[in-house]
């Protein structure tokens, strides 16, 4: 995959050609306040042709069959559509908060008769406060920063981090996958986490993570 | 990045969830009761909040990179006839307040405990969060100060945060908003702190293995 592409960060860059997300991150912020401002339509479709293609392609990775993966990637867009004044772009980018709502559409699809416990609930989605203007594309450059420290793991280091969202049930799919076992999935993970956050959080709250 | 602060009067907690559990609570891969376990631990912890959000980024990043699947033919159509129909969101179930502190619903018999028996100085209330597997098990526990649960192993993960007071056991001491997570191999027995009860979120897989004649007498009468 490639994870080196540059971000824009200007809100006014031209629309992007179809295809690729990739170095979009400024350009769906603004769909997504467009959305979120004035319900608007053409941001949305916009936004749609950009991400359920991909929706769909991660659902199917994860192991749902395409015809739910399908309707489980439009479910997303149209919470996106419904949610979109609770995103805030001082906390996450456009496909962070987008994968966040795709990944509680996941949990709720698997948990027959769910009632919301977590989504909404969810610290990570509901901004605790108003986001001061300065910060307001904060996440575009997080996004450039998460993909420059990606590039930074081990092959194998990587690989088990995609492999992580991946997974279409807890644990084993890792080891099955790569067969080797789940200690050395996990121990490669943590390396893996840590070195994620010490490029992309403040020094003095990376590194505090580890419980034994 | 903006978090909530630590709930006043309180220290951030001391043990964590390993870090693999913080990636895969933001890939949305832990089995319910351990999600649940973090997810409560994430109220106290600004720092496993800025670790979930990693992962969260990094799923972004993994999002963006997918090579687009072909949608249906009239999929944006569908979803634009919709818009106007698509039902406000719905409101999440709000969080319950407990000593200060914003837990997940999921948690709401705090607001009015239901203990039951579960042995000398320790009672239980057992939750059912959704889409929890059949070998897992999900409690919140109260133990008097000073008790002790009975010595044991596991067959599978336990994962624990403690709310209210404290408990000891070998690989350390737990205070309020802490995480002790143990894997299979693991052997232990929790004793709570002496000057107030300890009432933790406990979550489990698979059967415990006792050690001696009344904790397996414990584990019949309780289902464990
Ligand atoms: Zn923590």
């Amino acid at each position: 995959m490639d994870i080196v592409a540059h971000v824009r960060v200007r809100p006014d860059s031209p629309p992007p050609a179809p295809g690729r997300v990739t170095g979009s991150g400024g350009e769906d912020v603004r769909l997504l306040l467009a959305i979120a401002g004035g319900r608007d339509r053409a941001a949305f479709a916009a936004l749609f042709g950009r991400f359920a293609p991909r929706l769909k392609a991660w659902f199917q990775r994860t192991g749902t069959p395409p015809a739910q993966a399908e309707d489980l990637a439009q479910e997303t867009m149209l919470a996106v559509w419904r949610k979109a004044e609770l995103f805030d772009p001082g906390r996450a980018g456009a496909a962070t908060w987008i994968f966040t709502i795709a990944r509680n559409q996941r949990i709720d699809a698997a948990r027959r008769d769910a009632l919301r416990v977590f989504d909404g609930d969810d610290p990570s989605l509901t901004p605790p406060e108003p986001t001061p203007p300065d910060d307001a594309f904060v996440a575009v450059e997080q996004d450039r920063r998460v993909r420059a420290a990606l590039t930074a793991l081990t092959p194998e280091q990587a690989e088990v981090v995609r492999l992580s969202f991946f997974e279409d049930r807890p644990h084993g799919e890792i080891e099955r996958v790569l067969g080797i076992p789940l200690g050395t999935v996990k121990s490669r993970l943590r390396l893996a986490m840590r070195r994620l956050r010490a490029q992309l959080e403040t020094p003095n709250k990376a590194a505090t993570g580890d419980s034994h | 990045m903006n978090t909530p602060p630590p709930s006043p009067g309180h220290p951030p907690p001391g043990h964590h969830p390993a870090e693999d559990a913080l990636l895969r609570h933001a890939a949305g891969t832990l089995p319910a009761g351990h999600a649940l376990v973090v997810a409560t631990h994430l109220r106290f912890c600004p720092s496993c909040r800025d670790g979930v959000r990693t992962g969260e980024t990094t799923g972004g990043a993994i999002l963006e990179d997918m090579a687009p699947a072909d949608l249906s033919p009239g999929a944006l159509d569908r979803a634009m006839a919709r818009l106007d129909t698509a039902a406000v969101a719905a409101h999440a179930a709000p969080p319950v307040r407990f000593q200060g502190v914003a837990l997940p619903a999921a948690l709401g018999a705090l607001l009015a405990p239901r203990w039951r028996w579960t042995g000398p100085g320790v009672r239980r209330i057992v939750l059912n969060p959704p889409g929890a597997a059949r070998a897992e098990r999900v409690w919140l526990l109260r133990v008097e100060p000073g008790r002790a649960l009975p010595s044991h192993g596991h067959t599978g993960w336990e994962a624990a945060c403690v709310l209210s007071g404290g408990f000891t056991d070998r690989t350390g001491h737990y205070e309020r908003g802490d995480v002790a997570e143990t894997d299979e191999s693991a052997r232990h027995r929790p004793i709570a702190s002496r000057d107030e009860p300890c009432i933790c979120l406990i979550a489990w897989m698979g059967p415990l293995t006792p050690r001696g004649v009344l904790p397996r007498l414990f584990q019949q009468l309780n289902g464990m």
